[in-house]
């Protein structure tokens, strides 16, 4: 009783607060004219759909397709190798792209992005290699314990 | 009567979210993951307000000039936590994805304001980690608007709905958390197997990027925007002075700093400032962008510059920069700082004079401070009694 009344007190608590804050951000971005709403709206927007109905739809639909003809103790670890590639390809795209560099301060994105990007992927797919040939080698000495249903 | 073939019904609203088949969604995966998530996202939001605060402070805000490297670790965590959250997002959103197609979409007016509410704190999240991710990367095209406002009343946005997330889901967050832990029959990736992808993906992200503010791994940080050991003397730089179109003024044998307190100005020309008594100092100059580099800094300090006009050590200290339009021209060095030995009016950095892109003839550089409000290329000194 006493749990449940406790409850729902911070229930209420983080909406209230929750509330508060949020409006506090929303009017800021409505009144603050250096935010320039239009240009922000637009970007909102844009990252929510090309989230939501394309980048995360496609990231599914290609790991299935990837995964599909793997064997059952192969596609975990190919599985988790693609979560992997993809989310360090988010924090290195706009690197590798290099729309940032300046010709007057070279100190700025001073790196070969391309070859720290695929020195990433070589090591991400060396280990998962590695890690595929141990469970192959394993499976090959131990017979899977667990029967498989019939398909 | 036009029958719809068998696959395309499955297109059907009310079919959609059927679509997704993997028994790994689950609030269990989606409560724990969310857990994370939630604790990355509390430190981005107080290390992102302190930065804000050191550079707006409020009235009721007190920043110290110690320890030295206090705001270097609160930024960087800022920037390593933002890159963290990408795959604890990733994996979060993907767990919860076939909710999106749930239908009807609402059933009563309290559901349909609480997945509006969904709406903001998603579209929050993904721009809090985009825009900071193009900011690191200084690619500011795609944001056609004020990134540093526009980051910081989005971070309001984010933590509030955030907040009212939590409100709402917190009895299945309970139960989840607490449920026994049941293995789930799935041909491909286990919940710990999913925890492994994204620890993995964390730890590769961050030793490839963590070398930006901390020098030992510089080698091995393959994708840090920036390296602490490039740059004119060994340092990296945020703004040049051809960018900043200071070159004729900052290179003018006629220079002369204008220093103003309660007993009057006086005009010091470089040879002036070398005259005084110089100290020297080990600070890092430490980027709101999250990188950051110590060097030996050595110069006049800013409180022997104040009492030799007749200021206080309770001061503040105005110094302006010789760039004419920047929003960082102007910076206020409040008292702990400028009272602080270790502040100085810096005129060499590693036994050179300083080169032209790191504020010559003179630069302020202090203690636990953001690289933008080390002011360069430094013209005029203001000295503010309380």
């Amino acid at each position: 009783m006493t749990t449940s009344r406790s409850t729902a007190w911070t229930r209420r608590l983080l909406v209230a607060a929750g509330v508060l804050a949020a409006a506090y951000g929303v009017v800021g971005v409505l009144t603050d004219r250096s935010v320039w709403l239009p240009n922000y709206a637009r970007y909102m927007v844009t990252v929510l759909f090309g989230h939501d109905l394309l980048v995360l739809p496609l990231a599914i639909a290609v790991g299935a397709v990837l995964t599909r003809w793997l064997p059952r103790w192969a596609k975990p670890v190919v599985q988790g190798a693609l979560v992997v590639t993809v989310t360090l390809t988010v924090v290195a795209l706009p690197l590798v792209l290099g729309y940032g560099r300046r010709p007057d301060n070279p100190s700025a994105l001073p790196r070969d992005y391309p070859r720290g990007f695929a020195i990433c992927l070589a090591a991400i797919w060396l280990v998962t290699a590695a890690v595929l040939v141990v469970r192959g080698l394993r499976r090959r000495s131990v017979p899977d314990p667990t029967p498989r249903e019939s398909a | 009567m036009v029958r719809v073939p068998e696959p395309l019904t499955r297109l059907y609203p009310k079919n959609l979210s059927r679509q997704f088949t993997s028994r790994l969604r689950s609030p269990q995966l989606t409560s724990r993951i969310g857990r994370i998530l939630g604790i990355a996202v509390a430190v981005c939001f107080v290390t992102g307000y302190l930065s804000h605060a050191i550079q707006h402070p409020p009235g009721w805000f007190y920043w110290p000039s110690r320890p030295v490297d206090l705001y270097r670790v609160t930024q960087g965590l800022h920037v390593a936590t933002g890159l963290a959250i990408v795959p604890l997002l990733a994996v979060k959103l993907w767990s919860v994805y076939p909710k999106l197609f749930r239908w009807p979409p609402f059933r009563d007016a309290v559901q349909a304001v609480e997945r509006l509410s969904l709406l903001l704190l998603v579209a929050a999240a993904l721009f809090q980690v985009t825009t900071g991710i193009l900011n690191i990367a200084l690619w500011y095209s795609p944001m056609s608007f004020f990134f540093t406002t526009a980051h910081y009343w989005t971070a309001w946005i984010l933590i509030g709905s955030l907040a009212i997330h939590l409100g709402v889901k917190l009895p299945i967050i309970r139960r989840a958390l607490a449920a026994p832990h049941r293995p789930v029959q799935t041909e491909g990736l286990s919940r710990r197997g999913v925890f492994t992808a994204v620890g993995a993906a964390i730890g590769l992200i961050t030793v490839a990027t963590i070398g930006q503010t901390l020098r030992p791994f510089a080698w091995l940080s393959v994708l840090g925007p920036r390296d602490p050991r490039i740059g004119p003397q060994g340092l990296p730089v945020n703004q040049s002075a051809v960018a900043a179109g200071v070159t004729a003024a900052a290179t003018d044998p006629a220079y002369r700093l204008e220093l103003t307190g309660p007993t009057g100005t006086r005009q010091l020309s470089l040879a002036d400032l070398a005259a005084l008594p110089q100290h020297t100092a080990q600070l890092p100059i430490t980027c709101v962008e999250g990188w950051s580099a110590t060097a030996t800094w050595t110069g006049v300090r800013i409180k022997d510059l104040v009492a030799a006009v007749g200021g206080s050590s309770d001061a503040s200290v105005r110094v302006e920069s010789l760039e004419a339009n920047s929003l960082y021209r102007v910076s206020t060095v409040a008292p702990p700082h400028a009272d602080d030995p270790l502040t100085l009016l810096a005129l060499r950095v590693r036994g050179e004079p300083l080169d032209l892109d790191h504020g010559y003839p003179c630069r302020l550089i202090a203690p636990n401070r953001p690289g933008v409000l080390q002011t360069k290329w430094v013209h005029r000194i203001e000295v503010i009694e309380p």
